[in-house]
């Protein structure tokens, strides 16, 4: 991997309940390459949803450095980092978390009205994204209106809207039936693959795991690879994880 | 899709709620559209009664500095005498002499009132001279509504009142009645014209309107033109004496007294007191009227005073509230990208907006209900004056005192003015912020990590 997106180093986050320290990541290292789709496993509170906050530049690193993209923001001001969320990070959520009362196509384009675009530039390309990920005609939706499935497809067409180096998928299919868990994680890899989109996803579900390129465990603070993932050939791979 | 259609778009979602901040809004703005300019109004109402008060009170203080050093001089009321035009026995120029060499005797100012039957008109002669009108200007008629009032060194001029201008005769019927009539009558006389009294010619040079409270004085003209009219030379009806100090007063009487022991003096000074009464009437006026405008501002300016807060409260609340409610959006919102400031402005936008909205309907309804509601939550004020009356009977000697008339105080009306509607936009926008601030930091500083953990 020469090319890499992501490269922490001796990655530390402690929080601090009362006089009680909890520490999910411990002198973590970790590289991603550039057009990866990588899979994050392990137990519940292994400090999944914390490292991936951590990359997101949604919550703050103890100590260690974290590049993204060449730049460490592991030491960043806020002042600065809703910048990097806005132009590097897209976000995928468990609960999709689109606005109620804004349509598909108002959801897709608040991402890139936020980064200042132009409203004739914003609504085109939300459009196509909409058409990427399956739902052209469902563009004046509003989410209560639009299976589970559907909403994540928005809130994809949502990370993807600012071209960001890195997209970060926290359970995905966390909320979703067995349909549209295939159809969501057959979506992603397609984009991964036509389109070259790294991706990190933290997910509980060994099969939807398998579909990547890459599947890390964490635990005791660290990464570790999952030696089955290593072939590369997603739809054999089944691990005997838990 | 900007910042703005998004908020009313969040805004719209949570309808209900909306609208009942948006009614409690509209309510609380609505008090406080209305408050300003009718504590405006009231207070010019009040400081109209206050300032005609002031005049009243100068007037009869002017009144009685002059009084003071006064004393009137005339033959006892005499109705079947031998001369049935003056009722009274005249005095004549002798005694005038007499009484203007007695020491401190500032002016005399003779008059003769004389009434001449066989033209049925009322004769009032005054000298003419500069140390007469200015020592009481109050012998000449006050109420000229043509021409001009009579002047010094005038002669063969006259002015007549209007009863004579429209030669008006009383008839039956109440006062009320009668004076209708006289006013609905036309002038025959007009300024400029020339009118013959018993043989001498005069031009009219003022007409003297009619003042139910003011005796008409009929014809007025120089003492000299009267003396000719009448055949009375060198006689007067009546003496107004005017002494230098209120201390002579007493043995100026007295010298005149010895003049001729008939002659009926009355001293304007020890009338005084009747006029006290009249002063602290004018005074408890003034008072009250002074009290109703320190309560009216002081309750105005609580009212507005509870709006603020209330709007600021309620606004506050709506939207810690909102904040809270919407702690998963906030999150989103920061995980995309959304800045602090992005974040700030849109819930104090929020806040405005409401605000905006609910100061439009208020001010629409404002312009329906600014007279109930500013009677129903300042104290009423008159919107009328008591007429002071002066000089009721002609005889103007410290006869003064409150009519039973009244006069309406012209007063622009409590109303949306484009100034009150700029005033009430800029308030409410301003409150707006002030109340959402500090949600809006709460919002802005929420932590985009703990935001996607709170359920
Ligand atoms: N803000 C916080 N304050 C204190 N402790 C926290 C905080 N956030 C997370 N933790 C703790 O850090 C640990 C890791 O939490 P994290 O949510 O990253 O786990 P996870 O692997 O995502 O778990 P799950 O699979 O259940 O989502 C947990 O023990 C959790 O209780
Ligand atoms: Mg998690």
């Amino acid at each position: 991997m020469n090319d890499c997106v992501l490269k922490i180093e001796n990655l530390t986050k402690t929080y601090k309940l009362g006089k009680r320290n909890v520490q999910p990541l411990t002198n973590l290292d970790l590289e991603i390459g550039k057009g990866e789709f990588t899979a994050i496993m392990g137990p519940s509170g292994s400090g999944k949803t914390t490292l991936l906050n951590i990359i997101g530049c949604i919550d703050k690193a103890t100590s260690g450095t974290v590049l993204l993209d060449g730049v460490d923001i592991a030491k960043m001001p806020e002042s600065k980092l809703y910048k990097i969320r806005r132009d590097k990070i897209g976000f995928v959520f468990q609960n999709f978390n689109l606005l109620p009362y804004l349509n598909a196509r108002e959801n897709v384009e608040l991402a890139m009205e936020l980064a200042g675009k132009f409203k004739g530039q914003r609504k085109q390309r939300a459009l196509e994204l909409l058409g990427t990920v399956g739902l052209s005609g469902r563009e004046q939706h509003r989410p209560q209106r639009l299976s589970q499935g559907e909403q994540q497809r928005v809130a994809i067409a949502r990370a993807l809207a600012n071209d960001p180096a890195i997209i970060l998928a926290d359970e995905p299919t966390g909320n979703l039936d067995v349909t549209n868990k295939q159809e969501i994680v057959k979506l992603l890899s397609d984009l991964n693959q036509k389109q070259g989109t790294t991706i990190i996803m933290v997910t509980h579900d060994e099969q939807v795991a398998a579909q990547t390129h890459r599947m890390l465990i964490l635990k005791d603070g660290k990464v570790a690879e999952h030696n089955q993932a290593k072939n590369k050939l997603p739809a054999a791979s089944k691990g005997d994880f838990e | 899709m900007g910042i703005l259609t998004r908020t009313i778009k969040s805004l719209n979602r949570r309808k209900t709620r909306t609208a009942i901040v948006i009614a409690a809004l509209t309510l609380a703005l609505t008090l406080l559209i209305v408050v300003p300019p009718s504590i405006n109004e009231r207070t010019a109402y009040t400081q109209t009664t206050i300032e005609v008060m002031g005049g009243y009170n100068d007037s009869v203080a002017d009144l009685v500095t002059l009084s003071a050093t006064e004393i009137q001089c005339e033959y006892a009321f005499y109705p079947f005498g031998p001369d049935p035009g003056l009722q009274r026995n005249p005095i004549n120029q002798s005694l005038y002499s007499a009484i203007v060499t007695i020491p401190d005797v500032n002016t005399v100012i003779p008059v003769l009132d004389y009434w001449l039957s066989n033209v049925s008109l009322s004769i009032h002669g005054v000298p003419l001279n500069d140390s007469s009108y200015s020592k009481d200007p109050a012998i000449l008629p006050s109420n000229i509504t043509a021409g001009r009032n009579l002047q010094v060194g005038d002669s063969g001029v006259i002015v007549v009142d209007e009863i004579v201008a429209k030669n008006y005769i009383w008839g039956p019927g109440t006062p009320e009645e009668q004076i209708a009539a006289l006013y609905a009558k036309d002038y025959v006389l007009h300024v400029g014209d020339s009118f013959e009294i018993s043989g001498h010619k005069f031009t009219i040079v003022g007409i003297e309107g009619y003042d139910p409270v003011v005796s008409p004085h009929g014809v007025t003209m120089s003492l000299e033109d009267a003396w000719a009219v009448t055949g009375k030379a060198g006689m007067a009806s009546k003496y107004f004496i005017f002494v230098d100090n209120v201390d002579s007063v007493g043995s100026v009487i007295q010298r005149i007294q010895n003049l001729d022991q008939k002659l009926m003096l009355t001293a304007g000074y020890l009338q005084l007191n009747t006029v006290n009464g009249l002063l602290s009437q004018i005074d408890d006026v003034t008072k009250s009227a002074q009290s109703t405008l320190t309560r009216i501002q002081s309750i105005g300016t609580a009212e507005i005073a509870l709006v603020v807060v209330g709007v600021i409260v309620v606004i506050l609340f709506m939207m810690l509230h909102g904040v809270r409610e919407r702690t998963k959006e906030i999150g989103t919102l920061k995980a995309m990208g959304a800045g602090n400031s992005t974040i700030l402005g849109q819930f104090i936008l929020e806040g405005m907006l409401l605000c905006l909205i609910s100061v439009v309907i208020a001010l629409a309804i404002s312009v329906f209900v600014m007279v109930p509601v500013s009677n129903a939550i300042l104290p009423v004020v008159d919107h009328r004056i008591p007429c002071l009356s002066i000089y009721p009977n002609g005889t103007r000697w410290l006869d003064v005192e409150f009519t039973s008339g009244s006069s309406t105080i012209d007063v622009a009306p409590a109303s949306v003015t484009p100034e009150l509607m700029l005033f009430a936009i800029g308030l409410a926008l301003l409150l707006g912020a002030v109340g959402s601030l500090y949600p809006a930091l709460k919002a802005a500083r929420t932590k985009p990590a703990e935001a996607m953990r709170y359920e």
